[in-house]
């Protein structure tokens, strides 16, 4: 009649402080790559949290809860967006540009992480998202379909994109620097 | 399989999301294809090295108070405010309470207290409750003790926030026999020693002992207005004299005092230095004691 007593709740609070508290810092980095902004990205940490919180019963014992509370952190921010009217439906240009990348240029591992972290925020938003979820993450395609609500065709097309759109930023900040010595000999020779 | 083909799977193939039969032709295309193995190697190390970087920038560490506090603000959430169905009534007779002496000391205070006594009143100065003195941050601090205040730290961070531990710990009972004695009755010492000076608002919501870095600690966690507090005492050796609790080191905004006792490290990290100090001190007596007293069963 008064819901749950407060051993019930208290026990279903520490099962969710066991399950959910050790990806916390995950959700935080997914969080801060997806608004790019520490105070929005720990509003938006909190909202999530709470909303796994009153969906835990949902949630199946044994699955991925990770994955689980990163598709509630899209859901979330999908709608805060909408209320601040930034949602981007189309990104034709981007579409286009990663088409017509066609050449794929050869890497050199001598980059510091600080190029390589300005060379994957050169990356649209778009591609970008999904590249961090699947290689920094660690998260299947499906899951990633399913967080983002798009077929898993969408994902395998855009991570393809987005890889190759990264790797031809490392390779471009790396030719700044001058470090790609084996590409230059290559342009010499031809 | 050609070298092309291998060239458009090679980012599936890193997932891990071939299906059996393609993973087994890109193994064998691999066997024959030095090049191939090559951009596999490279592509590979960009991964990784992405990876990293994203992991250890700054920006992408949470922050360990806003942690603690959405964790103690999602606990309100979920269990509810800390009193149960006669809270008004308590509260109604605590007011009432604090009503009559405020009225019963402005009384005595004003002109008519003499009369109402036949004695003259001197209030004495409020008392301080330890607190912390530039002193007590200054005090150098054994190198030891430094040491394993950064690892008191880290337990501090993936045990009691995160429960992300790579070895799940065990009890301090356990701990007693299979690590070493001091472990047994240590959740009881802190517990006493902080209910006597903070009453009900501190209480223990935990108590192990965790393997982290390759040391041990017996590990209490303790809610201090709602904030997570932990102790934790692990062997450090040869501390020299005994030392007063001191700020030890801070680190990802937390701080950590400690003192030593007996070839023992006792470390209170929590998120103001202040606190971290004071807890120390209060219960710094309760565990010396503990250590001798368990070190001499040994």
């Amino acid at each position: 009649m008064f819901g749950l007593g407060r051993s019930e709740k208290e026990d279903r609070w520490e099962n969710f402080e066991k399950e959910a508290f050790p990806h916390v810092p995950d959700l935080f980095r997914i969080a801060i790559w997806l608004v790019r902004d520490r105070a929005e990205a720990e509003d938006l940490l909190q909202e999530t949290l709470s909303q796994a919180l009153k969906s835990f019963h949902r949630y199946e014992q044994g699955t991925n809860i990770r994955a689980w509370m990163t598709k509630i952190m899209y859901h979330v921010n999908g709608k805060r967006l909408r209320k601040l009217g930034r949602l981007r439906l189309v990104e034709d240009k981007e579409e286009l540009i990663a088409e017509t990348i066609a050449f794929e240029p050869s890497i050199d591992q001598h980059l510091t992480d600080k190029e390589i972290l300005t060379a994957i925020k050169q990356v649209p938003e778009k591609f970008r998202e999904i590249v961090l979820l699947a290689d920094v993450e660690e998260f299947s395609y499906k899951e990633i379909a399913e967080m983002m609500r798009v077929p898993i065709g969408t994902v395998m097309s855009r991570l393809h994109r987005g890889r190759k759109l990264f790797r031809l930023e490392l390779a471009s900040i790396a030719r700044q620097y001058g470090i790609f010595p084996a590409e230059r000999r290559e342009a010499e020779q031809r | 399989m050609t070298c092309r083909e291998f060239s458009d799977i090679i980012d599936s193939y890193l997932s891990g999301e071939l299906l059996v039969e393609t993973n087994h032709s890109v193994i064998r295309h691999l066997e024959q294809c030095r090049d191939c193995r090559e951009i596999l190697a490279v592509r590979r190390a960009i991964r990784e090295r992405l990876s990293s970087a994203v992991r250890n920038t700054e920006e992408s560490i949470i922050d360990s108070s806003f942690a603690a506090r959405l964790r103690s603000d999602l606990r309100s959430k979920a269990v509810g405010p800390r009193f149960g169905p006669f809270a008004w009534q308590l509260f109604l007779t605590g007011a009432a309470c604090v009503i009559m002496i405020t009225l019963g000391s402005v009384l005595l205070l004003s002109d008519y207290g003499p009369m109402l006594t036949g004695v003259s009143v001197n209030l004495p100065e409020p008392a301080m409750t330890n607190p912390v003195t530039p002193d007590t941050m200054t005090k150098i601090v054994p190198a030891v003790l430094e040491e394993a205040a950064e690892d008191a730290i880290d337990d501090h961070f993936k045990c009691a926030l995160f429960h992300d531990l790579p070895e799940r710990p065990i009890s301090l009972e356990a701990a007693s026999i299979t690590v070493d004695p001091v472990n047994e009755g240590f959740d009881k010492v802190v517990s006493e020693a902080i209910v006597a000076h903070l009453g009900k608002s501190a209480k223990v919501i935990a108590a192990h002992h965790c393997l982290i870095n390759g040391r041990h600690f017996a590990h209490v966690v303790l809610l201090v207005n709602e904030k997570l507090v932990s102790i934790l005492l692990t062997k450090v050796g040869d501390v020299g004299q005994q030392n007063d609790a001191a700020l030890c080191t801070k680190k990802n905004e937390v701080a950590a005092a400690c003192f030593g006792s007996n070839g023992y490290g006792i470390f209170v990290v929590s998120e103001t230095e202040g606190e971290s100090v004071n807890v120390a001190k209060w219960i710094g007596p309760a565990i010396r004691s503990h250590v001798s007293k368990r070190r001499s069963n040994v």
